[in-house]
């Protein structure tokens, strides 16, 4: 109801209008928020993010095309002192740290042809900095290769400061090509904003009844891509595919490490298959970013977990992986997830949110 | 819909056992942030909507180790028996009547500097539907370990089925007085100007007057000065009072502010001089309830104190502003913001926006029928001296805003 002003001074209103003491309707704040980007305009070997607002939490994405032998060494408030350590796993290998460096690292190849990342950074000025990274890089083209997928957490000893600025260096003899990038989007608890970095383009479900599929139809292409889903088959041992504008060509590769294990990886693949045979009653819930640009082959940063036999006596098992779409020519457009044989059922939900 | 803010971010403004949102949308996926501060030893376990049954089940690889498990757990156990910081990034997936799934990543600082490389958790984890079937609504962390989650821990969640908009206030441009019908609850409120107390002391036409409103038990320590228009403080060395009676105070919600400039300070053994808003007229020496601040030359600081029942002199709940008193203007601010908690800042400015220093105070919520605002010293061989000026009082609200008071059904 609207409220509505009466003669003798009165105003009426619902309870919803008038909230807790006469406060009104709370503002509905958003999420992940842009809060500055560097896209290159020309071959360099800085990128570099500056006057950033201090915000608890940061999210940086970055994709870099990479010539030659090429790196991204990290560092804060160009801090190029020995104040970082870090912590890393290339291809779910045996993790390696150092310590007193004057940067961070977050992948493990001097090549990144095609690379994307994802990171969050915790943000309390009298605190040690911590990043946690995925990274999932092409460094040859083609379905017939998988990506490497890089794992990396490190921290930045400043305990006096509040993060302003965001640097990412090449110290090898290649370059970060024209439109290599780094978007750093901020959150806070005290944030107000109704302004969100990722737009939702999708959310579909099965609530119909079972099918042996779900697409999102048609999407707006994004340069960046958020896609979760949570998917429940009707059949044993069934697959669920992940695939992008209904493409069933031998176009996807991916690497993946089933509960910690070793890596393995499947190439020239008709699909995506995070999980492998799925049971029916153990659902299976996805993360996964994209890095969506139409000319370059599409990366992926997936984890999945499934709950495996109902009940809080049965650990869920996890997956971590890493997956192309070798495809050069189109955006993704369309994400769909595909039964094997049977049907998925109809708890199957699905949201993807892109942003440019 | 979009991603929104879910729930109300819980951040510590002291140490703690517990970060919790209890307001959470039942959005269907969500994202949580954590980063959580160690005092000393502490774990961190994960439950929602209070569930502490043998539901939770999770699988973890510490620093890209094998995978281990744990089953019929009664929480998610993400740290134990840590002492460095923790960052985590939490997702989850939340339907109806299905187990709930969580994907989790964290960066555990280790031992601080960069001589020690940070930890990394991978994790995942579920709850059973055994004691809830439905979609969470609130999401606590907790210690159990000797250490706490220090000031500045924090907690938030960001929801997938949330549209972001823009405050909508119910009106408050209108005439004080105006009254609000309330259709559904049937409930009427009044609008009201929360000021009761507004003396900048240029009213009073000679001292009778003047004293008359602001009653000095002592004309040599404190007096009104209708030629200066301000209260002098001639000397704080007394168990002297001057006092303004503010009628009914609220046992809730005040706030009250004033300008106090010092002209001798810092150079006293034992200078005490109160600022507090009191049950009685008495001197800093008489039992009463009350609440208010002190400058205090011997300590080299500022405290809060409440007092239920005792005197202001002796009493044992203060709260330390880390302000050295000094011959200095001094913008005080003293706010009851519930039954429970009362907060002096001093700021450098009058606009009340530059904190020179801050002090909260758990209190007794038998702290009640203030009346009296009193400026109070206490015997001693030295006091503080100066001047008192632009003082208003707040009534039922904890800002200068009109607000809406309830008026009947």
């Amino acid at each position: 109801m609207a409220i509505t002003y009466h003669a003798g001074r009165r105003i009426q209103g619902t309870q919803a209008d008038f909230g807790d003491n006469g406060a009104g309707i709370p503002a509905v704040s958003g999420g992940w928020v842009e809060l500055g980007r560097t896209t290159l305009g020309s071959a360099g070997d800085t990128i570099s993010v500056s006057s950033l607002p201090d915000k608890k939490y940061y999210m940086i994405l970055k994709n870099v095309f990479g010539s030659g032998l090429c790196t991204d060494r990290f560092t804060f408030n160009s801090d190029t002192g020995s104040n970082y350590a870090w912590r890393k796993s290339a291809n779910g290998a045996s993790d390696s740290t150092a310590v007193n460096q004057v940067r961070q690292i977050t992948h493990t190849n001097a090549d990144l042809d095609n690379a994307f990342f994802v990171g969050y950074v915790s943000n309390l000025a009298n605190k040690e900095k911590l990043h946690i990274n995925h990274a999932t890089i092409a460094t040859t083209t083609g379905a017939s290769t998988a990506p490497i997928r890089d794992e990396t957490v490190s921290k930045w000893s400043n305990t006096s400061d509040a993060i302003s600025t965001m640097t990412m260096t090449n110290d090898q003899s290649g370059d970060y090509n024209t439109g290599s990038e780094m978007i750093v989007l901020g959150w806070d608890p005290a944030d107000t904003h109704t302004t969100n970095f990722w737009e939702e383009l999708a959310s579909v479900d099965l609530s119909g009844g079972d099918a042996s599929s779900l697409s999102t139809s048609t999407i707006t292409a994004k340069k960046y891509l958020w896609v979760q889903f949570f998917v429940e088959v009707g059949t044993t041992n069934d697959d669920v595919y992940v695939r992008f504008n209904s493409d069933t060509g031998s176009n996807y590769s991916w690497r993946r490490s089933i509960d910690g294990g070793s890596d393995s990886t499947n190439t020239s693949n008709t699909s995506i298959d995070p999980e492998g045979s799925l049971q029916t009653s153990q659902p299976m819930f996805a993360n996964m970013f994209i890095i969506n640009n139409s000319g370059n082959e599409k990366l992926v940063i997936g984890n999945t977990t499934r709950s495996n036999t109902a009940g809080a006596g049965n650990a869920p098992t996890r997956r971590e992986w890493a997956a192309k779409w070798a495809n050069t020519s189109n955006a993704i457009t369309e994400v769909s997830l595909t039964a094997q044989s049977g049907n998925l059922k109809s708890k199957t939900i699905m949201k993807v949110w892109g942003s440019d | 819909m979009a991603w929104g803010k879910n729930g109300t971010p819980d951040t510590l403004t002291s140490a703690g056992d517990t970060l919790t949102i209890s307001d959470l949308t039942t959005t269907k996926f969500n994202q949580f942030m954590s980063h959580v501060i160690s005092s000393s030893t502490i774990d961190i376990d994960i439950t929602f909507d209070n569930n502490t049954a043998t539901d939770y089940a999770r699988r973890q690889s510490y620093n890209g180790g094998s995978d281990s498990t744990n089953t019929s757990q009664s929480n998610i156990q993400y740290s134990n028996n840590v002492t460095d910081t923790e960052f985590m990034i939490m997702y989850g997936v939340n339907i109806n009547s299905e187990e709930k799934l969580f994907i989790m990543f964290q960066n555990r600082s280790n031992t601080a500097g960069a001589g020690n490389a940070p930890n990394r958790y991978e994790m995942v984890a579920k709850i059973d539907t055994t004691t809830n079937t439905g979609q969470y609504t609130r999401v606590d962390i907790n210690n159990t370990e000797a250490g706490s989650y220090d000031t500045n821990s924090n907690l938030s969640a960001i929801g997938s089925d949330i549209t972001p908009a823009a405050a909508v206030p119910f009106p408050t441009n209108v005439q004080v007085g105006s009254r609000a019908e309330i259709t559904d609850t049937r409930k009427m409120y009044s609008l009201t100007d929360p000021l009761i107390a507004d003396d900048d002391f240029t009213s009073y036409a000679d001292q009778t007057a003047f004293d008359n409103s602001w009653v000095t038990s002592n004309t040599a320590k404190f007096r009104g000065n209708p030629t200066n228009d301000n209260i002098d403080i001639l000397n704080s060395n007394a168990y002297d009072n001057i006092y303004y009676d503010l009628g009914s105070v609220s046992d809730t919600k005040w706030l009250c502010r004033f300008k106090v400039t010092l002209t001798t300070a810092g150079s006293q053994s034992l200078g005490f001089c109160y600022f507090y808003v009191g049950s009685t007229t008495g001197d800093a020496n008489e039992s009463n309830d009350g609440l208010g601040f002190y400058f205090y030359d011997g300590a080299n600081n500022t405290y809060a104190l409440a007092d239920n029942g005792n005197r202001p002199d002796q009493t044992s709940v203060t709260g330390a502003l880390g302000i050295n008193p000094s011959t200095t203007t001094y913008y005080a601010e003293m706010k009851r913001t519930s039954a429970t908690s009362f907060t002096v800042t001093l700021y450098s400015d009058s606009s009340y926006s530059t904190s020179l220093g801050t002090a909260t105070l758990t209190i007794s919520s038998g702290i009640t029928g203030l009346r009296y605002f009193k400026i109070m010293g206490y015997t001693t061989t030295g006091g503080l001296v100066g001047t008192f000026d632009d003082f208003k009082f707040y009534n039922n609200s904890t800002d200068t805003s009109n607000y809406w008071q309830e008026i009947g059904a």
